[in-house]
């Protein structure tokens, strides 16, 4: 019986300190609290007289972590916010950073915790399926069908045309990038310039990315695309695909791939003495992105992977952390992840984090200056910021989100790699 | 934090139902209502966020009381069950979305009562094909046979677009509660008592089933095939029913976990998530019915809350969270499983019995337990509380008797 009673203890202290684990620090708000604002505002969730919560879901760990450099990022840029401007609608930002392992059912799980648990204001996602994961809920969170209640999806990174129409998704997801389709179009129509009635064999992966990427080429393209093939998007080999588009002929390769397929297609390409330019359908492309996929950080290795990737046409929307090293922009956005980042290394994916970090601050203030800080008064303020132009965004390159029309970037400068790594721009 | 106050009281229930005075079907009687009047108090206390979760829960546990079938009481491993979710929750879509994918079929949106009998069979019959397909495989090559079953189910989803939404998915509207319940309760609880209402329904079927003459002759094939069939038994009808029987249960638990979301994709249950089934299933205790709620709370809480609070220890720091959940959780599964080799559920059953002495020794190599245990991991039968091993007596559990 005493055993029994020890036993009985003992689980009990166990459980009491599990609740004491639960019941811990709430993530520090950085900076000095700042000045209650002197105006009432109107607001609902995610805003205190101190604070405004924003969140974010995006794969840090398992087999997809690309979120990590953007929420970083983020984070940082909110942090610098706080800290230098004193904070947006005198109120500091608290971020809060979900880790949803790259899977669209954790996905949704972290937005319910950010919504229901933390209360934010707003939120975003990182990768088309886990965006897609949580869309549905977002735009409806009680499924009571009412359209006037869901919680702004802003500045996430992926997702499908058909989610730009304010119709069928009123809370977003507003995509950061160019719709996929639109900018393999508008990509499509500057080869037409400059190779008219060329012949084009298309690779892509087969998801969302992929298929609208080679859908919009496609639409825009008026030569000949003389074959096409697809892959799965965690394929470990393409070359069988690579073999049956060579068989073809083509002058160009165009590619609708991520980054990590790259490498094996370079090195197909050179290994095979196949003398086909590639195209690049990837808005998050660049030197820097080949750079990194390719590996090496010592001169000889980038001067091997300049080699492989020279003449590559690629379109971005977001600067190129190599071929604009040196843009005043860039230089910030170094500063920052230095100083509030913990030193993280610059890509185009912590670009892309400081860009929706910076879309968030700015549509905050519109919000503010509107007198109405409600998810919806925030959503209304994010589909005013057509023509805005984010510092990381590439020259000429602005937002053009609309009550209409729900995308962020509408387009991409194009460019060609050049053997210094530098890109050329091409109209 | 109620939710955590919540568990801790149910965990002592089952304590006290296994250390308490008095009769083990009064004590078991007791310890049923206590924890279905917690179940259903449950969604009024606690904040929506953790409702949401334990609606999931419920469904996960229907889909692991179909694995116990097949995997715990039939002895074959299988790594298909989230496919045959997936299956349920994609029947739950084309047929509730409006759209017509499948012609006059789906042209209106169906009741949600009728979508759960034909999900379930659906993926019964999905299970039927997978079940003859699989009568000549056994242990590994069974495993890798249904495991390769739910690998491919994605890629044919994105192959037919135009059937099943291809990368996009479908979205479909919610599940409301019927007119007699409007008011009365909200949309999240609606579907949290839907949920709970299924699982009582599934153990109930499950329970009859495997305490009948159909569940004792699953059981002999699971032993003895060969034993089996000199009783009578027809194996290759058995293992069969099994198969549709788990998958079925898949197929309804695929549409209680789909319908919370109201969005369905080829990554809404992935193929890892057949893995994961199975281990919680091994974690909470093989052939053991109730053994599917913890192993259900297992998947829920693992990679979400188990891993923070893991990280909140001194020592280790939200770092190590943050670059290595996964670590987190496959050192928590490893612990449970050294602590308690014959999972949650059966070592509640021998907590009268238990003496710290054993939680020590057990931390030897796993195959020192496995060589030392009496009955093979997979094939663990449900226990008694009270009930004890014959190696117990020796009051050391690797000791040979």
């Amino acid at each position: 019986m005493l055993k029994a009673v020890v036993k009985l203890l003992a689980l009990l202290f166990m459980g009491l300190l599990v609740v004491a684990c639960e019941a811990g620090e709430k993530a520090p708000v950085t900076g000095t609290p700042a000045a209650p604002s002197p105006v009432k505002l109107k607001t609902d969730h995610g805003v205190t007289d101190t604070e405004i919560k924003i969140g974010s879901t995006g794969g840090k760990s398992g087999g997809y972590t690309l979120g990590l450099p953007f929420q970083t990022a983020m984070e940082a840029y909110f942090k610098k916010v706080n800290q230098e401007d004193g904070g947006v609608c005198n109120r500091k930002i608290r971020f809060i950073g979900e880790d949803d392992q790259g899977t669209a059912a954790l996905a949704l799980d972290r937005a319910r915790k950010l919504v229901e648990q933390d209360d934010v204001l707003a939120l975003n996602a990182f990768r088309a399926t886990a965006v897609m994961g949580a869309a549905s809920y977002l735009n409806d969170p009680d499924g009571n069908r009412d359209p006037s209640d869901g919680v702004p999806y802003l500045w996430t990174i992926g997702g499908s045309v058909e989610t730009a129409d304010p119709a069928k998704w009123p809370w977003g997801p507003i995509q950061l990038n160019p719709l996929y389709y639109d900018f393999s179009k508008s990509l499509a129509e500057v080869i037409n310039r400059l190779f008219p009635g060329a012949k084009a064999a298309i690779l892509f992966q087969n998801d969302d990315f992929g298929r609208d990427s080679a859908a919009g080429f496609k639409a825009g393209f008026t030569g000949t695309v003389v074959a096409e093939q697809a892959h799965d998007p965690n394929a470990p080999d393409i070359s069988g695909q690579l073999a049956t588009l060579r068989a073809a002929s083509p002058d160009l390769l165009v590619v609708g791939s991520s980054a990590r397929f790259m490498p094996p297609l370079y090195r197909y390409r050179e290994g095979q003495g196949w003398q086909v330019r590639v195209v690049w359908l990837y808005p998050y492309g660049g030197s820097a992105a080949l750079m990194q996929a390719l590996g090496g950080t010592d001169p000889a290795s980038q001067q091997q992977a300049l080699r492989l990737i020279a003449g590559t046409i690629t379109g971005q929307f977001l600067l190129d952390p190599f071929a604009d090293k040196d843009h005043p922009a860039m230089r910030e956005h170094v500063r920052i992840l230095n100083t509030y980042g913990g030193g993280f290394r610059p890509n185009e994916y912590t670009l892309a984090g400081q860009a929706a970090a910076e879309l968030y601050v700015e549509a905050i203030k519109r919000a503010c200056d509107r007198g109405d800080l409600t998810r919806k008064g925030l959503l209304q303020a994010a589909e005013t910021m057509a023509g805005f132009h984010p510092s990381v965004f590439k020259e000429g390159v602005n937002l053009e989100t609309s009550p209409s029309r729900h995308v962020g970037a509408a387009k991409a400068a194009v460019g060609e790699i050049q053997p210094d790594g530098t890109i050329r721009p091409l109209r | 934090m109620t939710i955590w106050v919540l568990w801790l009281v149910t965990v002592l229930l089952c304590i006290g139902a296994v250390l308490g005075p008095g009769g083990l079907r009064w004590r078991l009687s007791a310890l049923t209502l206590a924890l279905i009047t917690i179940a259903c108090l449950a969604p009024f206390l606690l904040p929506v966020y953790r409702v949401s979760q334990l609606t999931r829960m419920w469904s996960l546990a229907i889909s692991l009381l179909g694995l116990n079938i097949i995997s715990g009481y039939g002895g074959q491993v299988s790594l298909g069950q989230g496919a045959f979710m997936l299956m349920g929750a994609y029947t739950l879509a084309i047929l509730t979305d409006g759209a017509e994918q499948l012609g006059m079929v789906d042209a209106r949106p169906w009741p949600f009562w009728a979508v759960l009998p034909v999900a379930g069979g659906v993926a019964g019959a999905a299970g039927v094909v997978l079940g003859v397909v699989s009568l000549r495989w056994r242990g590994v090559f069974l495993a890798l046979g249904t495991f390769a079953a739910a690998l491919a189910l994605p890629h044919v989803l994105l192959r037919y677009d135009n059937f099943s939404g291809g990368a996009r998915g479908i979205r479909f509207p919610a599940t409301p509660p019927p007119e007699f319940l409007k008011g009365l309760i909200s949309q999240h609880e609606w579907l949290y008592f839907l949920g709970l209402l299924s699982f009582l329904v599934a153990f109930g079927l499950c329970w009859n089933l495997h305490r009948g003459s159909w569940g004792r002759a699953l059981v002999a094939t699971r032993e003895s095939e060969l034993a089996a069939k000199a009783m009578g038994v027809n194996v290759t009808r058995i293992r069969v029913e099994a198969f549709a029987l788990s998958a079925g249960l898949g197929g309804v638990a695929g549409v209680l976990y789909a319908m919370p979301l109201r969005f369905v994709m080829h990554e809404t249950i992935e193929p890892l998530e057949s893995i994961y089934l199975f281990l919680a299933l091994i974690a909470g205790g093989l052939g053991s019915l109730p053994a599917a709620i913890p192993a259900a709370a297992l998947l829920i809480y693992l990679p979400t809350d188990m891993v923070q609070l893991v990280g909140r220890l001194p020592g280790l720091g939200v770092e190590l969270v943050a670059r290595a959940p996964g670590l987190i959780q496959g050192v928590l599964v490893v612990v449970i499983l050294l602590l308690l080799p014959y999972g949650i559920i059966p070592a509640l059953g021998q907590l009268a019995t238990w003496r710290p002495a054993w939680a020590l020794r057990s931390w030897r190599p796993l195959a020192v337990q496995w060589r030392g245990a009496r009955v093979p991991l997979w094939k663990g039968r449900p226990m008694a509380p009270g009930e004890t091993l014959r190696r117990e007596a020796t009051d050391d559990p690797n000791k040979e008797v």
